[in-house]
C-alpha cells in the first residue's frame, strides 16, 4: 500500500487472488483442523478464521449466511462450524485459532503426476519462507497439546513430578478451555509413555 | 589665454617631428595579436587519462561485493522439552513436529 503501512497483508496478490487464497485455507483448516503453511499467510488465515468461529457462536440464520459465502464446501464445513466448532468453543472468549512456528522445509517436495505416468516428477521449488502451522485450538489435531503432553511425558521419565514453569504455563493453556482436559492429556501422556517401552521392547529384542 | 596655449603647442610640434619615421607604422602590426590558444574542448580527445589496467576479476568483483555479508551463526538456540534435542528458540523442533504428524496418520 503507498505511505504507510496497510491494515493487512497482501500477500503480493491482488485482492480477487487473496480473497480465494484465505477462502481456500481457511476452508481446509476448518475441514482437516491444522493446517502447514507460511507465516504471513497463517496470520491472515487466522483473523477471517477466528470471525468465523465467531459467526458460528452467534448462531443466526444471517451469520449462516455469511458463513455460507465464504467456505468452498460449504454444505460440509457449516455444518460443523455450528455444531461441533461452536460447541466446542462455547465458553472460550475468543483466540480460537494458534499459529505456531515452525522450521521451513528444506527437502525437494515434488509435483503430484497421474497414476501411470513415469516421466521424473518436476521438483517444487523451495524458498525457505517462515513456515508455521495454524491450528484450532482444543481440536483433535493440536500440536501444542501433542507437544506439551511429550514435554511432561519425558520430565516424568526423567523423575521429575512436577514439570518446569514452562511447561505448566503450557499444560494450563491446553487444559483450561479443552472438555475433560486434564484427563485426555493424562491419557495422551500415558499413550506416549507406552508407545516409547514398546520401541524400546523391540530394540532389545533386535 | 591664447599666449598660454601657443606656449604648450610649441613643444608638441617639436615632440612630434623627433619621433620621425615612427610616424609611419605598417597598419599589420596595429591590429590586435591572435596567439591561437586551443581550448580544453579542443585537446581533450589527444589527452591520456588515468583509467585501470586490468578488468576486475569475476573472483574480485564478488569478494567486494559480498564483504559484510557472511551468513550469520544461529545464536538462539534450547533445547527441545519434548525430546532433548537442540532446536531454534520460538520454533517448534522438527523432529517432534515430524513424529507429532505421523501419530496422527496412523490414527486416522
Amino acid at each position: 500500500m503507498a505511505g504507510g503501512a496497510g491494515k493487512y497483508r497482501h500477500l503480493s496478490r491482488k485482492s480477487s487472488h487473496r480473497q480465494a487464497l484465505l477462502r481456500n485455507l481457511v476452508t481446509s483448516l476448518f475441514e482437516n483442523e491444522s493446517i502447514t503453511t507460511t507465516w504471513a499467510k497463517a496470520k491472515e488465515t487466522q483473523r477471517l478464521a477466528d470471525k468465523l468461529i465467531t459467526l458460528g457462536k452467534k448462531n443466526t440464520e444471517a451469520s449462516r449466511r455469511r458463513a455460507l459465502e465464504i467456505f468452498y464446501k460449504p454444505h460440509q464445513i457449516v455444518p460443523k462450524l455450528f455444531g461441533e466448532l461452536r460447541e466446542r468453543y462455547a465458553t472460550r472468549p475468543g483466540g480460537y485459532t494458534r499459529v505456531l512456528r515452525i522450521e521451513p522445509r528444506n527437502q525437494f517436495e515434488f509435483y503430484k503426476k497421474p497414476r501411470g505416468d513415469k516421466s521424473p516428477r518436476d521438483p517444487k521449488p523451495v524458498d525457505q519462507a517462515e513456515s508455521a502451522i495454524l491450528e484450532l485450538v482444543d481440536g483433535p489435531k493440536d500440536v501444542r497439546f501433542a507437544m506439551t503432553a511429550r514435554a511432561v511425558a519425558r520430565q516424568r521419565e526423567k523423575g521429575l513430578q512436577t514439570p518446569n514453569q514452562l511447561t505448566m504455563l503450557n499444560v494450563g493453556k491446553v487444559t483450561r478451555f479443552r472438555k475433560d482436559g486434564v484427563e485426555e492429556l493424562e491419557d495422551a501422556i500415558k499413550e506416549l509413555s507406552i508407545k516409547k517401552e514398546h520401541g524400546r521392547g523391540n530394540e532389545v529384542e533386535r | 589665454m591664447s599666449a598660454r596655449m601657443l606656449s604648450v603647442a610649441a613643444p608638441l610640434r617639436a615632440l612630434s617631428s623627433s619621433l620621425g619615421p615612427w610616424r609611419i607604422l605598417p597598419a599589420a602590426l596595429l591590429q590586435p595579436i591572435s596567439l591561437q590558444i586551443p581550448s580544453l574542448a579542443d585537446i581533450w580527445d589527444s589527452v591520456l587519462r588515468a583509467v585501470p589496467k586490468k578488468k576486475t576479476s569475476h573472483m574480485k568483483k564478488r569478494h567486494r561485493q559480498m564483504a559484510g555479508k557472511a551468513l550469520k551463526d544461529v545464536k538462539s538456540l534450547n533445547t527441545c522439552p519434548g525430546c532433548g534435542s537442540i532446536k531454534r528458540a520460538h520454533l517448534l523442533c522438527p523432529h517432534c513436529v515430524k513424529e507429532i504428524k505421523q501419530s496422527w496418520k496412523q490414527a486416522a
